[in-house]
């Protein structure tokens, strides 16, 4: 059992759905009930990582994290670590990468409020922010949870990005599932079915608290 | 963010006792030889810790190009560290630490003779197979090219390329060359001589010598100077020895 590999799996998808819990609502918000040209281009942004292999997504990630490129340049000079097989790199990458699953029960759950409610809410003296924290936030609840947590579970998970531009090195961008793909090739079957069985209890776990507690927020 | 991120990772880098953590980057057909290796090292050393990477030794030449932060790379061949030169990227001069050798492995159950001169393979190829034959991906691992020009030079590339399925790394190719699938496998002689591997089947020594290289990196410490002095002193080279490499200068 890779102890490390499991805390630097923890880390990255605590860290990624950390971050998409605040920039997940902003789109989701941002695109829930505004009509302008380019909205379905920047959903079908969102939704892309979805649908595309991961394999497209690491290349891509691979060549603009490269300290010649501009993205990794730009990241070195702002922090003088370079972006490419480190734990930051595959940051970035678990963020596009869990994007959509963050953003798309969001943004349901946000479409779902009745435009009449919000206009109630204003008719009562609340402001737009008040509105959203008061009236839209709390009935969100269900898909904000869910959109975390899969994100969370989703990153778990990744395999492939993580593969081309992790670089399996231990401590830093060895997660669990690539530990897992390392032992299995090493024939060390028991260290595999260890780790195996930590996903498993981990994703079904908290799978099954995402539907516990969703329900009972329904229920109030 | 970033600040959180560094306060978290010091906390932790402070939790696992200061100790130096050296990364490596080696070859797949390392991997049953270089633990033992290690385990002795660190046991002489009270504070360096080494971590170690395996993958096709092209793939991690690629990935040290593109500033994958490893101290040493021990390579399969000398032909993934030349871009490595090239490219300035490494301290000091090449070293050798051990040569690699070929060997074409069958399960039990497949009745394919073992020869030299790959008559048996050639006739079994030539009776329409049903079962494939297992090489590393000759772009980028160095065992696969080996196979590739040794069956090129035998004239049974041409007969076994549709029958071909190519595996990622040695360590992969290993593991399908004992899938029932595949009836012969063209794997590094370290990886047969494995008890798990050994007792599935039965191996041929192939005449393929892979002059194995090793470099420093730029990123080189003092303690990866000292892991590469011990991997080429008398202690590292017995257990190159016993796993079916060969070591430079030793009959």
């Amino acid at each position: 059992m890779d102890w490390q590999a499991l805390q630097v799996s923890l880390l990255l998808a605590a860290f990624t759905s950390a971050i998409l819990l605040p920039l997940g609502l902003l789109l989701a918000r941002g695109l829930a009930h505004q009509q302008f040209t380019g909205k379905y281009l920047i959903e079908a942004l969102i939704v892309l990582p979805l649908v595309l292999p991961p394999t497209v997504l690491g290349y891509f990630l691979l060549t603009a994290m490269d300290q010649n490129a501009l993205m990794g340049q730009w990241f070195y000079q702002l922090t003088g670590s370079q972006l490419a097989f480190s734990f930051n790199g595959l940051l970035l990458a678990s963020l596009i990468y869990s994007l959509p699953f963050a953003v798309q029960p969001m943004l349901r759950a946000l479409e779902q409020i009745p435009y009449g409610l919000r206009e109630a809410a204003w008719c009562s003296g609340l402001s737009r922010w008040q509105t959203f924290l008061k009236i839209e936030l709390p009935l969100a609840w269900p898909g904000i949870i869910t959109g975390l947590v899969l994100s969370f579970c989703h990153t778990l998970g990744e395999f492939g990005v993580v593969l081309m531009i992790g670089g399996n090195i231990a401590g830093e961008t060895r997660t669990l599932s690539i530990a897992i793909y390392d032992s299995v090739l090493a024939f060390d079957h028991a260290a595999a079915q260890q780790m195996s069985m930590v996903l498993l209890l981990i994703a079904l776990v908290t799978v099954t608290l995402v539907y516990w507690f969703n329900r009972r927020l329904m229920q109030i | 963010m970033q600040r959180w991120l560094f306060l978290l990772f010091g906390l932790l880098a402070s939790l696992q006792l200061s100790a130096e953590t050296v990364h490596i980057a080696a070859a797949a057909n390392l991997r049953y030889v270089l633990p033992a290796i290690i385990t002795d090292f660190e046991a002489q050393q009270d504070k360096v810790k080494i971590a170690v990477t395996y993958a096709a030794s092209g793939n991690l030449s690629n990935q040290i190009r593109h500033g994958a932060p490893y101290q040493v790379f021990l390579s399969a061949d000398a032909e993934s560290v030349a871009p490595l030169i090239a490219g300035k990227l490494i301290r000091g001069q090449p070293f050798s630490y051990a040569d690699g050798q070929l060997a074409l492995f069958k399960k039990y159950d497949t009745n394919i003779e073992l020869d030299l001169n790959l008559a048996g393979l050639k006739r079994y190829l030539q009776t329409d197979p049903q079962q494939k034959i297992a090489i590393a991906n000759p772009l980028h691992a160095p065992y696969g090219r080996a196979a590739k020009s040794y069956m090129q030079h035998h004239d049974v590339w041409s007969l076994a390329e549709p029958y071909l399925v190519q595996a990622e790394n040695a360590g992969q190719l290993t593991q399908f060359t004992l899938t029932g699938n595949v009836a012969v496998g063209f794997i590094p002689l370290s990886h047969a001589q494995q008890a798990i591997v050994e007792q599935q089947g039965r191996y041929l020594k192939l005449p393929v010598i892979l002059n194995q290289q090793g470099i420093l990196t730029k990123q080189a410490t003092s303690a990866a100077e000292q892991f590469v002095a011990y991997l080429q002193g008398d202690c590292a080279r017995q257990h190159f020895l016993q796993q079916g490499f060969v070591v430079p200068g030793v009959p």
